[in-house]
């Protein structure tokens, strides 16, 4: 006696289901086992089909909350290191680069509702204990935002928010949170300018966005030919060493890149901070401002997880060290602490920690620095083939490790057979 | 990136660990994932739960998804039948859950007493009954209308062995049901 096989059953349900052959003739053309093939269809057929039920939009807009806050912190915890700027994600994982433990509390305060928490952070600068968990806020916000134009929104109004941070920091002095505002600013800006540039629609409200980019854009350019200016108007000029009189101050006057807000040209972002005492004479240095992309450098290798925790310390606390030094006015200290900083780097380098092309980008920030401090950069362990010594020194806020932003002109790189091998200013 | 719309540049994405081409897919399958485990659980409070937890899971083992295997959608099914017979095993040990009693908040309407749907719901019953492995054969060929390589990706079967899965389902649940309808 002849039985149902898996293959004819399963080519029976084909032919019902995909083809919309008859049950009938799906038996009549295997008469020889119709009774099993049929109570074996007809059981198929009973199976009822899905529920005609819909999620309700409140419960799926939760569901989905839930989910990419619970995701926010398992990511921070399994995120791969990725390249920072290429990617959505890796601006977003470096947003949350946080320690574990501040990540999953950032996550239970956003699930649980610690508003005091998320209050209390929403005035927090780059580097405050409590920065995480705004930039965890602001995380979420990107995520949830419901399509392309409004995540751009999202992505302006966070720029917006990092330009107040900037402003606040330089003002407050702390160079270092300033850095790494900046960086954000642009990573921002980048963010929303991709977002929009693959919107078609010709929308009122995406007009208005592309508007708001380009006047950020603008305030962003502001704010770095502000610095520039106050760093060209704290720098030597041509030809002039300490004891040489009085410096003569160039460039643009300060008044002329001031922001909104400090109409009067009296914003602390924007002047340098004044040599502090009397100087006899002696040439105006640059305040700690030309550290800056030194310290967007170590923010961004720290972020990125190409060095440890204990090696960032430790590059930082020279940078440190040369800052204080400077803010002392003794410029010398300073170039030796960032001397120090590069023999670190060098090592890094030897080491196999730090690939030529990282330590390629930071170096003509190092070089840079020792200039504007009056002093000779010590040649680089690697060079890029290129032999162009720098003949003005380059832009200190331009081109943090990790993602040149759009507006900055590109660092030189000075020739490896530059004179005076160590650092040493040349008064 | 953010442009991208295509599903398979969407999962590959996902893969890689943007958060936001998952996001995207959930949009896409939170609605056909939750339709599913309504039509297992028979009320919404413990749909949306396990919906939940179904993507939630997803996002945890995404990295080990291969989009040359199965589709998403249907995979994402897998780990929707997975927790839903973790969920009933849990409540039958925990004697928290009657199975039975949760279908027929679904499908026992009581403002649908008809004939046809006290068929559904012995169906529906009979189909907890079978094995794990035969049930989510059933369900994807039956209710999601996934071919047999498909079933067998998501299975790591062959396609013939699903078809055996498949044969031995269909008289178990015959059986089932036979039995269920004896006085």
């Amino acid at each position: 006696m002849r039985q149902v096989t898996p293959d004819l059953l399963a080519r029976c349900v084909d032919e019902i289901i995909d083809h919309q052959v008859s049950l009938d003739a799906c038996l009549t053309a295997h008469a020889e086992v119709s009774a099993e093939l049929r109570s074996l269809l007809e059981t198929a057929l009973a199976i009822p089909a899905l529920p005609d039920v819909t999620l309700p939009p409140a419960a799926r807009s939760r569901m989905r909350s839930t989910i990419l806050s619970a995701i926010a912190e398992t990511a921070e915890r399994n995120r791969p290191v990725r390249s920072v700027g290429s990617h959505w994600l890796s601006n977003w994982a470096s947003r949350v680069a946080l320690p574990g433990f501040i990540a999953a509390m950032a996550a239970g305060l956003l699930l649980f509702g610690g508003a005091h928490a998320v209050d209390a952070a929403r005035d927090s600068l780059p580097g405050d204990a409590l920065y995480p968990v705004k930039q965890l806020v602001e995380t979420v916000q990107v995520v949830l935002s419901p399509d392309d134009v409004s995540r751009a929104d999202t992505y302006l109004t966070l720029a917006e928010r990092r330009l107040g941070e900037l402003e606040k920091a330089r003002q407050i002095g702390r160079n270092e949170a300033a850095a790494a505002a900046a960086h954000l600013v642009d990573e921002d800006l980048d963010q929303a300018g991709e977002l929009l540039s693959t919107v078609a629609s010709p929308a009122a409200n995406v007009t208005a966005l592309r508007h708001r980019l380009a006047a950020d854009r603008a305030a962003r350019g502001q704010v770095e030919r502000a610095s520039a200016a106050a760093t060209r108007d704290a720098l030597p000029t041509a030809g002039q060493t300490a004891g040489e009189g009085s410096p003569k101050l160039t460039g643009a006057p300060t008044s002329a890149v001031s922001s909104p807000d400090h109409q009067d040209g009296s914003s602390a972002l924007l002047l340098p901070h004044p040599p502090s005492g009397d100087r006899g004479g002696a040439t105006a240095y640059p305040n700690g401002s030309v550290l800056d992309p030194l310290l967007a450098d170590l923010s961004g290798l720290r972020s990125r997880g190409v060095i440890s925790s204990q090696t960032g310390d430790s590059l930082a606390a020279k940078l440190q060290a040369a800052r204080a030094a400077i803010q002392r006015d003794q410029p010398n200290a300073a170039i030796g602490d960032l001397d120090a900083f590069l023999q670190e780097l060098n090592g890094l380098l030897r080491s196999g920690h730090l690939e030529a092309e990282t330590y390629l980008a930071i170096y003509p920030h190092y070089a840079t620095a020792i200039q504007l401090l009056g002093g000779t950069p010590t040649p680089p362990q690697v060079t890029d083939g290129s032999d162009h010594a720098p003949s003005q020194p380059a832009h200190p806020a331009a081109t943090p490790v990790g993602g040149p932003p759009p507006h900055a002109s590109p660092a030189s790189t000075p020739s490896p057979g530059a004179p005076g091998g160590k650092g040493r200013r040349t008064d | 990136m953010t442009d991208i719309d295509s599903e398979p540049e969407l999962v590959d994405a996902a893969v890689a660990g943007d958060v936001h081409a998952f996001a995207r897919l959930y949009d896409r399958y939170v609605d056909r994932v939750y339709r599913h485990v309504y039509y297992r659980v028979g009320n919404a409070s413990d749909a949306e739960d396990l919906t939940q937890q179904v993507f939630l899971q997803a996002w945890q083992a995404i990295r080990r998804y291969r989009r040359t295997e199965a589709p998403f959608g249907a995979w994402l099914v897998a780990i929707a039948h997975n927790l839903v017979v973790s969920a009933y095993r849990q409540a039958k040990e925990t004697g928290s859950l009657d199975g039975d009693v949760r279908l027929e908040a679904h499908w026992g309407n009581p403002e649908e007493e008809t004939l046809a749907a006290q068929d559904r719901l012995a169906v529906a019953r009979a189909i907890q009954r079978l094995k794990p492995e035969q049930q989510l054969v059933v369900l994807l060929r039956f209710v999601e209308h996934a071919d047999y390589d498909v079933i067998a990706a998501v299975l790591g079967k062959s396609s013939g062995n699903v078809r055996v899965i498949l044969h031995r389902a269909l008289a178990d649940l015959r059986r089932l049901l036979t039995h269920e309808v004896k006085p």
